[in-house]
């Protein structure tokens, strides 16, 4: 044999080990990868059962003021009855509080929730929470347009109740309208036309799609109108100095929706049924909502995540669930991705 | 007869080479198979945790004081013949989670963690080095023997749950089994 011919045998022995070598990882390499996103499709229902099963710890963080970040135990956003519980109904306050200003003392920041969720540095997640379906409204036009959040297209027959709470200047005082019942044509559309032209409007919408209900409370004053918030059943971000102040609630009786209106004590608890207390401070509208992501007539949803600005990555994993929030149909749902592979 | 000394040494040269690629392959070969046997333990560890977190849910949902819950988990009895562990810790720092890992390597191991704070909370995790003991589940002849760490090899492993007072909740893996075995 010349020399030639034992390297040439030697190569042919590397080249065997490298060609068995690449063959074994590319055979593997898929089942892993399958494997990977299984293991993250888990993991997503688990940290979502957590989420929408659990109160957290205080059970009623949500309305406990003194409940900060850091003193927050558990996380999770059920609803919490010493005597009934209801799966997959949330609390609006715990909710609220994602919703909240980041410089705002209640707000849970997403770093401390990681935390709680054991996620550590291992996994990044969003939270993606928006109506069932989607309800916006034209305030030039004073047209409510329903459609279906799947495909986007018109509903028809969706039954709308609206009523306008507006303060009038003359008065001095908030008044409203009597309530309007509609429904929506094969346009998805329907006219909530009260022929009021206060400045300071407040419209309170119930929207029903057998059965699927939407809540409202929309501000179609923009800047003219101060927001505030109903955590538990304290106002939050404005001073108890209100002057006719009144709760809106909205009832249903015989099939269909009443929306109403109480007289409010400040110092007095909310009612648990209010979805909206109204007042006037000096001559400002003031109205505080307990729906915690339904602020403007646009599209509503709430975006609360790991990555601010970050809603999903490619390859994250997302499960979604239907849920219940005072009342209303929401859909939640949870992207989960890996930060290190 | 005479040999040439180069094709001594280029004998010598291709059968170390023949060898060498050959430990190379086994080298190569055996981690793979332990990337295949963690991307499985992982698998095991989630499906647990999974599991536990339903049902601590489910008996923190149904809220009455003695509740005992449980659910018996489908699990592999051995991973490509090999036997291996699921194990429940609580490490400071880490957190609660799942220990998955081979018997016979213990470098192949694979976690999942558990979405619950035990230490702060009113959830109590029955971990690895924890006093094992029994649970009876509604006046069934069985019981649950829990523990910290179950052999993926024995039969009804179980997750379970149980509320012992208004505040505080108990739960962890372990056998369904009758007394005596």
């Amino acid at each position: 044999m010349h020399i030639y011919e034992y390297l040439f045998t030697a190569i042919i022995i590397v080249l065997m080990l490298v060609a068995s070598s690449t063959m074994i990882g590319t055979v593997s390499e898929p089942l892993i990868g399958i494997s990977e996103k299984e293991q993250l499709k888990v993991a997503a229902q688990k940290i979502l059962t957590q989420i929408l099963l659990n109160p957290g710890d205080p059970a009623d963080w949500g309305s406990n003021f003194d409940v900060k970040a850091e003193s927050l135990k558990a996380f999770g956003l059920a609803k919490y009855g010493e005597s009934t519980c209801e799966a997959y109904v949330l609390d609006p306050d715990k909710v609220l509080r994602l919703n909240l200003s980041v410089t705002d003392p209640l707000y849970i920041p997403s770093s401390r929730v990681l935390e709680l969720l054991n996620l550590g540095y291992d996994y990044g997640f969003a939270m993606e929470l928006y109506p069932a379906i989607s309800v916006t409204v034209d305030e030039t036009s004073n047209e409510v347009y329903v459609t279906s959040r799947q495909d986007g297209l018109p509903i028809y027959y969706a039954k709308v109740h609206a009523r306008l709470y507006f303060y009038n200047d003359v008065s001095q005082k908030i008044e409203s309208t009597s309530q309007l019942d509609t429904t929506t044509g094969v346009d998805g559309k329907c006219a909530v036309n009260f022929g009021v032209s206060a400045e300071k409007k407040i419209l309170t919408l119930v929207v029903d799609y057998f059965g699927i209900r939407i809540m409202k409370v929309v501000n179609l004053s923009g800047s003219n109108v101060k927001k505030a918030y109903i955590i538990g059943n304290r106002l939050y971000g404005v001073g108890d100095v209100f002057e006719n102040p009144m709760q809106i609630m909205v009832n249903k009786r015989a099939g269909s929706y009443a929306i109403e209106s109480i007289a409010y004590t400040p110092a007095k608890d909310i009612e648990p049924s209010t979805v909206a207390v109204l007042g006037v401070e000096g001559s400002d509208l003031v109205y505080a909502s307990r729906l915690p992501i339904s602020e403007s007539s646009k599209e509503d949803r709430l975006v609360y995540s790991s990555i601010e600005g970050f809603s999903s990555l490619p390859f994250a994993y997302s499960v979604e669930r239907s849920v219940i929030i005072c009342g209303s149909a929401y859909n939640i749902r949870l992207y989960l991705w890996r930060m290190s592979f | 007869m005479d040999v040439p000394l180069k094709h001594v040494i280029g004998t010598i040269a291709l059968i170390g080479l023949v060898i060498a690629v050959g430990l190379s392959y086994t080298v190569l070969a055996s981690y793979i198979e332990a990337e295949v046997a963690r991307t499985q333990l992982e698998q095991i560890a989630e499906h647990v945790s999974l599991n536990l977190v339903e049902i601590v849910s489910l008996v923190n949902f149904a809220n009455e004081t003695g509740n005992v819950q449980m659910k018996i988990i489908s699990l592999p009895s051995d991973l490509g013949g090999k036997a291996y562990l699921v194990r429940l810790i609580n490490e400071t720092g880490k957190g609660c989670f799942v220990q998955a890992e081979l018997v016979t390597r213990n470098d192949v191991v694979a976690s999942s963690i558990i979405p619950i704070n035990s230490y702060e909370t009113q959830l109590k995790l029955v971990t690895d080095g924890e006093n094992p003991g029994t649970l009876e589940v509604r006046g069934e002849v069985k019981l649950i023997y829990y523990s910290g760490t179950v052999y993926g090899g024995d039969h009804d492993i179980v997750v379970w749950a149980s509320k012992e007072s208004f505040h505080e909740t108990w739960a962890g893996i372990g056998l369904w089994e009758s007394p005596g075995g």
